[in-house]
């Protein structure tokens, strides 16, 4: 009995043994093989960098096909060669935050002016109106600016139709109404935005001279622009009035040019970037002077006698003793 | 049934254009506006490949969300339509598209672009199907005659693939483990450092 279990102990470990010396064996003609077949950077054979390493397209060959670059292709036309716009989806988020955000604002400031006219109404003039005049717009700037505004306010609309119709006005009147009244909103944005520019353009230039900084628009916003009944002097305009100039001259100008932009995109073909950024740039701009015009019509409506200077071109006396007392003692 | 899907096999695609001249045919697409095309990335060189392109039907479609007449629609099999009677060719959805799919007849003064065309495969508008308008507009109806698209129809080397997206998936793996994906797997060489191989 001892004999064969001692036996078949001994066939059982030599098997073992036997065992191990194979996977032995196998293991290390493996690792050779590894070895071998391992090559040092100079000795490779040199495929095509573009491909990666393994000669098949891997990473390094589509990592290009979203990055812009113009392939080969049998059609003809704009970024036909192109394979995939990344940035697209980035356009398009950009600009329904602006205007999910920009509607916000311009419904806001539209609140704000609104609730301060009807809280605290007109604000008149010390010692009332005398009764006289002193000119202050000429007939050729009053036409600059009534033609600049009405096109922008018809610009401004129209634009805001294309920016929150699909928002706003589609909930209420559906698809099919709404199409037609967008169709005919871009045909008037696009004709009037050259128009618009041209006014604008000559407006800035004829209204520059004196929206430069003078000594006392410091003192003026400091003092809160005779806000808190004490007087304080002011020029021909203000540095309420200047910094709204500033605002069209820039943000003016800016929708100026990205709208030609916009309007003749056929011209920056292969370059999409430049017509996407000029579209975001367009809105904010529009909508930034959309919200601080509210501003600009309360100032004109809420200070009493003030709209006079636009429609008529001349002021009263102590309207202007009050507003600007340093233009008016300029003037007599 | 799954989403309805396009799918072109890059190993496969000769750069025949059949595809894109079978669309043009079988829509009538006017001359200019190109609802397909294939790209060919790297023509010449060793490792080129050619991929067919056009509408890729999009679930979360960037076109549809761009929109500012809300003019797009997704069928029940996933396909992005519009109608091109809301259309006001403004060319946001252009700009919106990763691949270029929305076409517009012209390229107009003043921003006039024309109603923006695209593939629609073959599955029509919003018009009644099979009606004189409808072909007018959109070309072909073949998803209601119950076939697929034209294109993959006719591709050369059955490259590109165009039907229920299951289907169209399943055809594509066993095709990837018949051909071997080994040293063709990507980030293989990075992996093994098995630089030449």
């Amino acid at each position: 009995m001892k004999c064969l279990s001692t036996l078949f102990l001994c066939a059982v470990l030599s098997v073992q043994v036997f065992a191990e010396e194979a996977k032995t064996v196998d293991a290390q003609a493996y690792s050779q093989v590894l070895k071998e077949s391992y090559i040092e950077e100079d000795k490779a054979v040199k495929l095509p960098e573009k491909l990666g390493y393994s000669g098949t397209p891997g990473t390094k060959f589509w990592r290009g096909v979203r990055s812009g670059i113009s392939y080969q292709t049998q059609v003809r036309g704009d970024d036909t060669g192109v394979f995939i716009n990344a940035d697209g989806e980035y356009w398009r988020l950009y600009r329904n935050n602006v205007a999910t955000v920009g509607g916000t604002i311009i419904g806001l400031s539209l609140l704000l002016f609104l609730l301060l006219y009807l809280l605290f109404g007109k604000f008149g003039v010390e010692g009332g109106f005398s009764g006289e005049f002193v000119q202050r717009f000429k007939l050729h700037e009053r036409i600059l600016h009534w033609g600049t505004a009405s096109l922008f306010i018809v610009l401004g609309i129209t634009g805001l139709i294309l920016l929150l119709g699909r928002y706003l006005l589609i909930p209420m009147m559906g698809t099919e109404t709404f199409a037609p009244i967008a169709t005919v909103a871009k045909a008037i944005h696009d004709v009037l935005g050259p128009i618009f520019s041209v006014f604008l353009l000559v407006m800035l230039i004829r209204f520059i001279k004196d929206n430069f900084y003078q000594p006392g628009d410091v003192n003026w916003v400091l003092k809160g622009g005779g806000l808190f009944g004490k007087h304080v002097a002011s020029w021909r305009f203000n540095f309420g009035e200047k910094v709204w100039f500033w605002i069209i001259f820039f943000a003016g100008t800016s929708i100026a040019v990205t709208g030609y932009i916009l309007l003749f995109t056929d011209l920056v073909s292969g370059q999409r970037q430049v017509v996407e950024l000029s579209h975001i740039l367009h809105t904010v701009s529009a909508t930034l002077m959309i919200a601080v015009l509210f501003g600009h019509i309360y100032m004109s409506i809420a200070m009493d006698g003030s709209l006079l200077a636009m429609t008529r071109g001349k002021v009263d006396k102590n309207w202007a003793k009050q507003h600007h007392s340093a233009w008016y003692e300029g003037k007599v | 049934m799954a989403r309805m899907k396009f799918l072109c096999d890059a190993e496969r695609c000769t750069e025949c254009n059949s595809c894109v001249t079978a669309c043009k045919n079988e829509n009538e697409v006017p001359w200019g506006i190109n609802r397909r095309r294939v790209v060919t990335i790297n023509d010449g060189e060793p490792g080129e490949r050619s991929i067919s392109v056009a509408c890729m039907h999009c679930s979360d479609a960037p076109c549809m969300a761009v929109c500012p007449v809300d003019c797009f629609y997704q069928t029940s099999d996933g396909v992005v339509l519009h109608d091109k009677d809301l259309c006001i060719g403004c060319g946001y959805c252009f700009y919106a598209c990763p691949f270029g799919a929305p076409q517009f007849p012209s390229t107009g003064v003043f921003g006039s672009k024309g109603k923006m065309d695209k593939c629609t495969f073959c599955n029509g508008g919003p018009e009644e199907d099979h009606s004189h308008d409808e072909h007018r507009k959109y070309g072909a109806n073949r998803i209601a005659e119950g076939k697929l698209p034209l294109c993959a129809e006719m591709c050369s080397s059955k490259a590109l693939l165009a039907g229920d997206g299951d289907e169209v998936a399943d055809i594509f793996r066993e095709r990837s483990t018949y051909r071997g994906a080994g040293t063709g797997a990507w980030g293989w060489g990075t992996a093994y450092n098995r630089k030449g191989v």
